[in-house]
């Protein structure tokens, strides 16, 4: 499969908004950010809810990164985020973009960059470095998830790094992630704080399901069982009128 | 014996915790080595942590010499698994990583220090008590001082 540049990604954000929107041509000169906050948030209405059942409305997801926040970065973050759309929008289990903010120039934020995690297990008390972390939570509302872009996630205890986390305090949803990794890190570790668990992996057969607790994800994109949908629909973090 | 695909998938858990290393062995020193330069930093680092688990003699060479590596996330992985390592090497490493330009380098490797740390170790770990400019990673050295 050709992997798609960020041109291309751009071209085709402009190619659906127009469809969806009627902007047009005006929409080349936009920046990438305002196509991506048109597209999934601001103008939500015209995409995302029209997918929706009547009433729900989408989760809403913040991006916040601890690390200098350059066009790479930022493309990284807009293919899982696009990426987690997709998957998602399908089984209404919709979700929305509130935000990105650079948080790198944080120095109370320098030693969290390398974020302990300990042994990642959602419920359970977490890190003083996960306590920081998350009280970093401007402009989310109380049930807004907050994905949280570090250096890297490591559990002190057992000598072991992670590349996504979704454990987080009481009341403050959100997850971490690291770079470099497959588009659908986010689509997982958010599932993850919708209350989804990992599929079986000692069912190889399972790997085509994004809940597979490897990045060795098969027959992309990644399947989210109906019976996941739902649970994150009835997630108490998930929005209802 | 492993192929370089089947170590690159069984340490590609998201959620990784120690049992990725159960399956590898010496053997898959070459295939660790070929992760550590090919791979994206994430998976360098943890090519150095299963070099230092099952690496040998060589392998802990190849960990030594990635404490001076560009990337952040492999240094940040040589300091967390230096408390793992045979002493002489642990203090190769934590030599040059409490000094490391980045502060989230310098907290892994001031919580790797131990009682079994050398000499020069402990000298910088006080130094940093009496020098480090980032306020929290100055405590810690302080309290982790004051545990050994």
């Amino acid at each position: 499969m050709k992997t798609l540049t960020a041109d291309d990604m751009r071209n085709t954000m402009i190619v659906e908004i127009d469809k969806q929107t009627g902007h047009g041509k005006s929409l080349q000169a936009w920046r990438s950010i305002d196509l991506v906050r048109v597209g999934l948030g601001a103008d939500q209405s015209k995409l995302v809810s029209r997918s929706l059942p009547l009433g729900a409305q989408p989760s809403i997801v913040h991006f916040k990164s601890l690390l200098p926040m350059t066009d790479q970065r930022h493309g990284y973050l807009l293919r899982h985020l696009v990426a987690m759309c997709d998957l998602f929008v399908p089984g209404r289990a919709a979700v929305s973009l509130g935000s990105f903010q650079d948080l790198s120039g944080r120095a109370n934020l320098a030693l969290v960059k390398g974020l302990d995690v300990g042994g990642c297990t959602m419920g359970q008390v977490q890190t003083s470095d996960q306590t920081t972390l998350c009280r970093e939570r401007d402009g989310a509302a109380a049930d807004d998830i907050v994905v949280y872009l570090v250096s890297s996630l490591v559990n002190g205890s057992s000598s072991t790094t992670l590349v996504g986390c979704a454990s987080h305090p009481a009341g403050q949803p959100g997850c971490a992630i690291g770079e470099g990794v497959a588009d659908w890190l986010v689509a997982h570790e958010v599932g993850h704080v919708l209350d989804l668990a990992h599929v079986d992996s000692t069912v190889t057969s399972n790997s085509r399901f994004l809940m597979w607790p490897n990045v060795g994800w098969t027959d992309l994109p990644p399947d989210v069982s109906d019976i996941e949908f739902q649970t994150m629909i009835d997630s108490s973090l998930t929005p209802v009128v | 014996m492993k192929t370089y695909e089947e170590v690159v998938s069984a340490l590609g858990q998201i959620e990784g915790d120690e049992s990725m290393y159960d399956g590898l062995d010496e053997s898959d020193l070459p295939h660790l080595q070929r992760l550590l330069e090919e791979g994206v930093p994430w998976q360098a680092a943890r090519a150095i942590l299963g070099l230092q688990r099952v690496g040998g003699t060589a392998g802990h060479q190849l960990v030594t010499e990635a404490a001076t590596d560009s990337r952040e996330q492999v240094r940040v992985a040589v300091a967390l698994c230096a408390r793992n390592l045979p002493t002489d090497v642990s203090d190769a490493v934590l030599e040059r990583l409490v000094q490391d330009n980045e502060p989230s380098v310098r907290k892994v490797a001031v919580q790797s220090v131990s009682q079994s740390s050398g000499p020069l170790v402990r000298d910088l770990l006080s130094t940093m008590v009496a020098r480090e400019t980032h306020d929290q990673l100055r405590i810690l050295a302080q309290e982790r001082l004051a545990e050994i």
